[in-house]
């Protein structure tokens, strides 16, 4: 049971490790979503086509880091709201992925690439939460040990104070994007490659719990693990009661947006 | 010493009003070129997809009528929009604001409260007001949740307002798939009101009612409300110059607040409409990306009540163009997600300066 | 002594865009005017100046947070150019300002650390290395406090310990003892004198003219944005400009004129020094009127020991003061005393800890203090800020004289234009109400403002930094209209930061590091 709850947490766990970063560069992740679709995507059209599951991983991150690298420059450049181009990052995957999807697959639906790419879905989902933690790890230790680390961690709550010691905060800003598509890129491909197929909607609100996850976190690499670990225990029981009929699956659908709403109401409460 | 300089002269006015039409006229522009392109790409036939793509909404009353249809239901939620835009504040939960009140109209109109009014011996208006106003109230109070949010803890209402709706549209897509479906159809829907609820079609075939000069209506009251009534002039001080209503001793969080409950209200009378006229009953994910496009058209319109009625009838049209031209092209094609894509992208470039909250 | 680097500031002009440039005009405003300055490794180089004199703007300059508009910095002959404060970092200069800029949720280590070359941060050999720096320096401080719970003396010394860090060659300080006790500024430049025969070349910007007396090497003087002299205070010291000895007895008083931006002084001279010629006696005040309550009426208004503290802002201790119908009160603050707050309080916008304000008589309790409620009891504020709190660029003209019409619900376009085209008339202002705010001139804008808050008809006008960004025509203009308000009647408070003689008022009050004298 305990092997199964962390496989579900691997994908979250990534992704909440994204918004992390962006959260501090102050910078809401609301893009999160669309991203880890954008990926979960591009991995399963390169895995498809190239035959190799790493090489699946490895384009979707370049795909994902390249796209809102572009989308982060353009809202530095033209002093964009940050929170507007994230969102049409979320409606670009809504509305471009099922055109390739029908163009290259010939569906908008599910995409099975088990057949063409030789990872068995078992030991992709095992390998998850083991490869999450490490990075969580990793990425707590260049926050906390590294220059570029503390630059980041304050850029967007203290951007004047990086500009007096000559530090760019912009640039920090852009950075903290390409992370999250990073991390986000993981997340999706993890999904798809544990599945062994690319699915609509792949993500299922995943994109909101990990804000949900960040805050109630406390914006720390390590607490966000217990954070994570604790959503993925609740979906998993949430699953067993929609087995056995208890709670309607479209309900649960809305849960991962109404935990991050009472995250953030629970939080701004206990700063007042 | 007199250390105040001056230079030369400034461009002139014309040039200034040409750059601010440049933009929505950019957009539009951008996503008119991407949506013509991709049917034109996909299509083994581009030259006549492309040409039924302009043409097709004009080409009879059935298309003519419905764009219009659709132009007043998004003029009803644009305006909206542009209210809480006005007020400095994102209402970003239109979807819910129109799917939820919409359902609680269908489930009125068709369930047992006509019945009820029969026996108490009331007219069916009776019933056609209390779900009008039950669909206003609701969406008011989904408007105001985030707005008092905000004024009370702080939270961004773009937000909370974001979430407020997205944890809800599960919600009602359980209800209406669930306790509420009409089990005598194929249709994951509510019951089909009554005919004598129903709005009558003045267009036939198509939709078209009197919801789209409601709408017109509200659109201009709406300008009306802004630009000439001293309430109206505080809610645009409190969004275009906040430091200013506040030391003119403006309450900035009410205003705030206050806003987004109107414009929640507006998206719910949106919904109601869309119940008593366009679709007479309220199915499954029965928003859409109506919310959506309203914040898109709102932002297009630069936040004008008056523009949100050109703005509204141009995205309607694109909608049906590119329903239209996938049909003939026999493929299926979600247009509105990259349309609204667009048009966030190069609308919040100039008109949304970022204000950094700490 | 160890000629390291020397550093030299050649005919530095710096200008900025004014905040309001009107339509058909662009507005540019000389913060500096060709100003050259040598400073030397080992000394203590104190420039003083009145506010608005531009010592900020050279310190910033140098420390490479500016650009010069013109003119060129040199390091031992070498002409340099700093894109940013990390390229005069790398080069030996580093800068703490008095209320500095740290990152809040982080430790006074991490502050320290911020920005620092280098990419792995060695936690332990850092703090061994910080502890040694801060013996030499004589600051106790908890490497891992958090930085938004430090008091203002503490976020300086923070701030020091990071520019110390770089191992500077110069170290600039803007106004160090706005924040410190005595006993502060006494460890502060018993240890600056330490460092300085290390060879630490340090550039002090104050204006307290005791400081320089008693601590500096060396002493230039800014007024206006021109240099108006320089020269070696101390017997002995080689000047290496002229090649021989100079010796100068600057007194407190030739300091004091030397400052003053209205009273003539001899030519800017180099080293070495004449003596000073007898100074012609200051112009006399432009009114008078500043009698506290001679005329018997009871007291407009009264503050009555208003005290303030927050980490953010500067503190108000105990502030009491009361201003008679008829007067003017002028309160003239210097850099970090609080004057900013004083001017929030009244306006509304900020809660005063403690303390009363009576307005004609009525106590007003702290929750009452509205914009609104001081508005209705008689109190007119024209804001410090005028392009962002007094109006906005982006809103019309019209909308901008008309918060206050009484119109009911609805204001239609007649009623609230007619209101301003009678306001805009009676200042002689040619412009249409539904012009942007942002084509009118500063001076034009304060006259609005001004014009605008009258009209409410308020026993009380408090004017904050009236002479900021005005030209001299305007500042007439606006003195003879104080003088005009006095004369009908009103109260009229001037915050202002101008602490010179040939200010708007006379100052009837000085407000320094919170406290009112």
């Amino acid at each position: 049971m305990i092997a199964d709850i962390l496989a579900q947490a691997a994908p979250l766990l990534f992704a909440t490790l994204g918004a992390l970063a962006s959260e501090y560069a102050g910078v809401l992740a609301v893009f999160m979503e669309g991203t880890i679709t954008i990926a979960a995507f591009s991995c399963a059209a390169i895995a498809y086509t190239s035959g190799s599951a790493a090489l699946g991983v490895a384009g979707s991150a370049l795909v994902t880091m390249a796209l809102l690298f572009a989308v982060a420059r353009f809202t530095e450049r033209t002093r964009a709201n940050p929170f507007i181009t994230g969102i049409a990052v979320n409606f670009l995957a809504a509305g471009l992925i099922p055109r390739l999807s029908t163009l290259l697959f010939g569906t908008q639906g599910v995409v099975q690439i088990s057949s063409r790419v030789s990872l068995a879905g078992e030991s992709v989902r095992n390998a998850g939460f083991p490869a999450a933690l490490s990075l969580a790890v990793a990425f707590a230790l260049f926050l906390s040990q590294t220059s570029q680390g503390l630059s980041l961690r304050n850029a967007g709550s203290a951007p004047d104070a990086l500009a007096a010691r000559g530090l760019e905060p912009g640039r920090y800003r852009s950075l903290s994007w390409v992370i999250a598509a990073f991390f986000a890129s993981l997340a999706g491909s993890e999904l798809v490659l544990g599945l062994g197929a690319y699915v609509p909607a792949i993500s299922a609100g995943r994109g909101w719990t990990a804000l949900a996850a960040v805050y109630l976190g406390y914006r720390s690499p390590l607490l966000c693990v217990i954070a994570v670990i604790v959503f993925a225990s609740a979906s998993y029981l949430t699953d067993i009661l929609q087995g056995t009929g208890k709670i309607p699956a479209t309900l649960i659908l809305g849960l991962p947006y109404a935990l991050a709403l009472a995250a953030f109401v629970i939080a701004r409460k206990k700063k007042q | 010493m007199n250390r105040f300089t001056r230079g030369p002269l400034r461009a002139s006015r014309l040039a200034r009003l040409a750059s601010h039409a440049a933009v929505p006229l950019a957009s539009f522009g951008l996503a008119l070129a991407l949506i013509a392109a991709l049917i034109a790409l996909s299509s083994p036939d581009p030259l006549s997809s492309v040409a039924s793509f302009f043409t097709r909404p004009f080409s009879s009353a059935w298309y003519l009528g419905n764009t219009l249809d659709m132009a007043g239901l998004l003029i009803l939620a644009g305006t909206g929009s542009a209210v809480a835009l006005r007020a400095g504040a994102f209402n970003l939960g239109g979807e819910a604001q129109i799917y939820a009140p919409a359902l609680a109209s269908a489930v009125i109109l068709a369930g047992g409260a006509p019945r009820a009014a029969a026996a108490l011996g009331l007219p069916p208006i009776a019933t056609a007001f209390l779900a009008l106003a039950a669909a206003i109230a609701l969406g008011g109070a989904l408007g105001f949740i985030p707005g008092i949010l905000r004024a009370r803890l702080g939270i961004s209402e773009l937000l909370s307002s974001f979430l407020l709706s997205a944890a809800l549209i599960p919600v009602a897509d359980y209800l209406v798939s669930g306790p509420f479906r009409d089990t005598a159809g194929n249709l994951v829907a509510t019951k089909p009101i009554g005919d004598a609820l129903a709005l009558r079609s003045i267009l036939p075939p198509s939709h078209l009612n009197v919801s789209f000069f409601v709408a017109l209506a509200v659109a201009v009251a709406a300008w009306f409300f802004l630009s000439r009534t001293e309430p109206g002039y505080r809610l645009r001080m409190t969004g275009s110059a906040r430091d200013f209503a506040r030391f003119a001793g403006f309450p900035v969080a009410r205003a705030a607040a206050l806003a987004m409950a109107v414009s929640g209200a507006l998206h719910g009378l949106a919904g109601y409409f869309a119940v008593t006229g366009t679709w007479y009953r309220c199915h499954e994910g029965f928003s859409s990306g109506m919310g959506w496009s309203a914040l898109a058209i709102a932002l297009v319109a630069r936040r004008n009540p008056l523009a949100v009625i050109p703005a509204a009838i141009a995205f309607s049209w694109l909608e049906t163009a590119s329903d239209a031209a996938t049909l003939s092209a026999s493929l299926s094609f979600d247009a509105t997600p990259l349309i609204q894509a667009i048009i966030f992208l190069v609308v919040s470039a100039r008109y949304l300066p970022f204000r950094r909250k700490s | 002594m160890n000629v390291r680097k020397r550093a030299e500031l050649e005919d530095i002009h710096k200008e900025f865009d004014s905040v309001e440039p009107g339509e058909g005009e662009q507005r540019r405003f000389t913060a500096l005017d060709g100003v050259s300055l040598a400073f030397y490794p080992g000394e203590l180089h104190v420039i003083l100046g009145e506010n608005g004199a531009g010592k900020s703007t050279l310190a910033h300059i140098l420390s490479g947070l500016h650009r010069p508009t013109r003119g060129a910095i040199r390091l031992d002959g070498e002409t340099l150019r700093f894109d940013s404060a990390s390229d005069a970092l790398r080069n030996g200069i580093a800068m703490v300002h008095q209320r500095p800029l740290l990152a809040a949720e982080a430790s006074v280590l991490e502050n320290v650390l911020l920005g620092a070359p280098g990419t792995f941060l060695n936690r332990a050999k850092a703090a061994k290395r910080l502890a040694a720096i801060k013996t030499a320096w004589g600051i106790e401080l908890s490497d891992r406090a958090r930085a938004a719970g430090l008091s203002p003396g503490d976020r300086f010394r923070t701030a020091l310990l990071g520019a110390l860090w770089r191992d500077p060659d110069y170290l600039i300080l803007d106004e160090p003892s706005g924040v410190l006790a005595p006993n502060e500024r006494d460890v502060l430049f018993a240890a600056l004198d330490r460092a300085k025969s290390r060879g630490l070349g340090v550039i002090l910007i104050t204006h307290r003219l005791e400081e320089a007396l008693a601590h500096a090497d060396r002493v230039s003087v800014l007024r206006r944005g021109r240099l108006a002299f320089t020269s070696a205070i101390r017997l002995g010291l080689v000047d290496k400009d002229a090649g021989g000895t100079a010796t100068v007895p600057l007194t407190y008083e030739f300091l004091a004129r030397a400052i003053d931006p209205d009273a003539p002084v001899s030519a800017p001279a180099a080293t070495p020094m004449r003596m000073p010629e007898p100074i012609p006696a200051p112009m006399p005040a432009t009114h008078d009127g500043t009698e506290r309550g001679n005329n018997g009426s009871a007291p407009a208004i009264a503050l009555e020991n208003i005290s303030f503290e927050s980490p953010e802002r500067a503190a108000l201790h105990s502030v009491s003061f009361t201003a008679y119908p008829g007067t003017v009160t002028a309160i003239a603050g210097y850099p970090g005393s609080g004057l900013s707050t004083l001017e929030d309080i009244l306006s509304g916008l900020l809660r005063p800890d403690s303390g009363t304000i009576s307005i004609r008589g009525k106590r007003a309790t702290t929750a009452s203090l509205t914009p609104a409620r001081l508005r209705s009891l008689g109190l007119a504020c024209v804001p410090s800020d005028r392009a962002f709190r007094g109006s906005n660029p982006d809103i019309t003209i019209g909308e901008m004289l008309t918060p206050y019409a009484r119109t009911g619900f609805f204001r239609g376009i007649a009623a609230p234009s007619r209101m301003a085209k009678e306001l805009l008339a009676r200042e002689g202002i040619d412009a249409a109400p539904t012009r942007a705010v942002r084509t009118l001139s500063g001076g034009q804008l304060q006259r609005l403002i001004l014009a605008r808050e009258l009209a409410t008809d308020p026993a009380i006008v408090v004017l904050a930094s009236p002479e900021w960004g005005l030209d001299v025509k305007s500042i007439e203009r606006l003195k003879t209209r104080i003088a005009e308000l006095a004369a009908e009647g009103k109260a009229v408070i001037v915050l202002t930061e101008e602490t010179g003689s040939g200010g708007i008022s006379a100052p009837t009050h000085t407000l320094r590091d919170g406290i009112l004298s």
